[in-house]
């Protein structure tokens, strides 16, 4: 019995790890402008190509792509989190509102601050996000220590989100045109405006945090069995909760700096892998829940970019279309099993 | 382990008078007394779960308070009253996750810990669930996977909230078994049991928490002499007669 359980996790990373590379070459590849696989690969690692075809791939395609991997990877884990959290599997970043907050802070930051002085860095732009993210949040802790059942606290997210984005909205249509060009795009949700810097300072962000999410997997895994058993085999409550939500923050702020917010990854991927894998231990779901993120992220971004080309849908549209009925028959199924 | 002076309750409640008690390795202390009358706040308060009002309970000659968690999940383990709702895990995983002070820092186990957990599942008679749902045990066996769970953690102190409920006569009947062999192993028991009968065959000595929040200590023996069964629960004559035929059985 054990042995088959290894055995689907190896198939499962196996699996995950191809659709990852074949979805991350598939956004390379194609395009209103196609470009043969040989290509890609002798413009990557030697640079030598038709200048038109270098420009597409190295300065638009393979930012974006890399982007919309890591980015997708660390929304998945942002979900997983609150997830343990609030120990309720349909929490995500989404849907409690903390998306909206970041976005939010955002807006107000483009806005008065990069429309005033007309400067503005990567850097800024993600603390501000996670400063949004983190009120969001604190919000939402706020209400919980209130509200003890879960499906008040999350009616009370998403209202949270609505409060946000009528804010972003407001500040959307009194703002001066010069100030809002992209801003409407980008408060919907989209990959599009990815550039080298910004991948990279992705790459830096959502690394550090993995890293530290990684280390706090053993004291994830003993709050499965809830706080007071968790602390019985020695996890330090206070501590570790405050890390969670710095890193949940993190990581969707990150996402939301650069991509705007991007719907369901964070309820649906993990939930998806904890069937997959049949186990909730976060040693395996949180690598398999990155990955996977990344690959739903990748294939969604795809068919916003491409169903009706040139137009560009916002990827949120195509996260939500397979997102929420993930998230459907996630609840049904909860449902179902507390009936019996 | 020394507790001293303590006083427990919630902000200013005061929910359990003052009162000492030393306990010596390998001893089973029951805790028992009416509903609602303070036994899951002496407990939580003696595992440090919440923190006394006044007094303090030491393991050796350390306040638990100063004892780091990651240490003293070594040393003690504990069954609450909650009931664990889980995602995806077996009744091994569950049982394994007492093995997490000694995992390593991924919180992967090695041959030890699975051995550990294996015993510690035949002890408790659920060796053939080991694969089964967690969710879909039912509410006996799922009690007897936390009881497992606690004493696979290999603790020198066990503290358990009302152990039996859920549980049939039969595993009533075992469960005191198991906890005898491990007292004579050297595991100091400390456990609430609403079955006075079951406390006063396992039990060296007893703690009668009163509704006022005064605590007795006392031995079998002393309980059965002084008929104070009766005065802790308020029973009438008629009540007591009962009780007693099955206290003596």
């Amino acid at each position: 019995m054990q042995k088959k359980t290894a055995a689907r996790i190896v198939c499962v990373f196996g699996i995950l790890t191809i659709l990852v590379i074949i979805s991350f070459l598939l956004n390379l590849c194609i395009g209103t402008v196609k470009v043969d696989l040989t290509d890609i690969f002798r413009i990557i690692f030697t640079g030598a190509a038709d200048e038109k075809y270098r420009n597409i791939i190295m300065d638009i395609r393979l930012p974006r792509a890399l982007m919309t991997v890591i980015l997708g990877g660390g929304l998945a884990v942002s979900g997983f989190l609150l997830q343990t959290f609030f120990a309720n599997p349909i929490a995500g970043p989404y849907i409690l509102g903390i998306s909206s907050g970041a976005k939010m802070a955002v807006a107000l930051f483009l806005i008065f601050v990069v429309g005033n002085t007309g400067r503005s860095s990567s850097f800024l732009l993600v603390i501000t996000a996670f400063a949004g993210a983190l009120v969001a949040t604190g919000f939402i802790i706020l209400i919980s220590s209130h509200v003890k059942n879960m499906a008040s606290l999350l009616a009370a997210g998403i209202m949270i989100g609505y409060i946000c984005s009528a804010v972003t909205d407001f500040l959307i249509a009194f703002a001066d045109d010069s100030d809002i060009v992209n801003l409407h795009s980008w408060s919907q949700g989209s990959f599009s405006g990815a550039d080298m810097n910004g991948a990279l300072y992705c790459l830096v962000i959502v690394g550090i945090s993995m890293v530290f999410v990684m280390m706090l997997s053993k004291s994830l895994d003993a709050f499965r069995l809830g706080e007071n058993y968790a602390r019985s085999v020695g996890v330090n409550i206070r501590l570790c909760r405050i890390l969670i939500i710095i890193l949940s923050s993190l990581l969707s702020a990150c996402v939301t700096a650069y991509a705007g917010p991007v719907s369901f990854i964070g309820i649906a991927v993990p939930f998806l892998m904890r069937e997959a894998l049949k186990s909730s231990k976060p040693v395996i779901l949180i690598p398999a829940s990155f990955l996977s993120g990344s690959v739903f992220c990748l294939i969604s971004d795809f068919l916003a970019r491409r169903i009706f080309a040139p137009t560009e849908l916002n990827i949120s549209a195509v996260t939500s279309l397979f997102g929420a009925p993930i998230v459907i028959l996630m609840i049904i199924r909860r449902y179902r099993s507390h009936e019996n | 382990m020394k507790i001293d002076k303590l006083k427990a309750g919630y902000r200013k409640k005061i929910i359990i008078n003052e009162f000492s008690l030393e306990i010596s390795r390998g001893e089973v202390v029951s805790l028992i007394g009416p509903n609602g009358g303070g036994k899951s706040t002496l407990l939580k308060s003696i595992s440090g779960q919440i923190n006394p009002l006044s007094g303090s309970v030491y393991i050796g000659k350390e306040d638990i308070r100063n004892i780091s968690l990651r240490k003293l999940s070594k040393r003690m383990s504990i069954i609450t009253t909650e009931r664990v709702r889980t995602q995806h895990m077996t009744c091994r995983d569950v049982v394994l996750s007492g093995r997490l002070p000694y995992s390593d820092s991924f919180g992967l186990f090695n041959d030890t810990d699975k051995k550990a957990a294996d015993n510690a599942m035949e002890l408790m008679k659920i060796g053939d669930l080991s694969e089964e749902s967690y969710e879909e045990m039912s509410d006996g066996q799922k009690q007897r996977a936390l009881i497992a769970r606690a004493i696979c953690q290999e603790p020198e102190y066990m503290i358990m909230d009302e152990p039996t409920s859920y549980l049939d006569i039969r595993y009533k009947l075992e469960l005191m078994e198991v906890l005898r062999k491990l007292s004579s192993e050297g595991m100091t028991i400390i456990t609430s049991l609403h079955e006075p009968q079951i406390a006063l065959k396992i039990s060296n000595r007893l703690l009668l928490v009163h509704d006022d929040g005064n605590i007795q200590i006392v031995t079998p023996d002393e309980v059965l002499r002084g008929c104070l069964i009766k005065d802790l629960y308020g029973l009438t004559d008629n009540m007591y007669e009962t009780v007693k035929k099955t206290l003596t059985m």
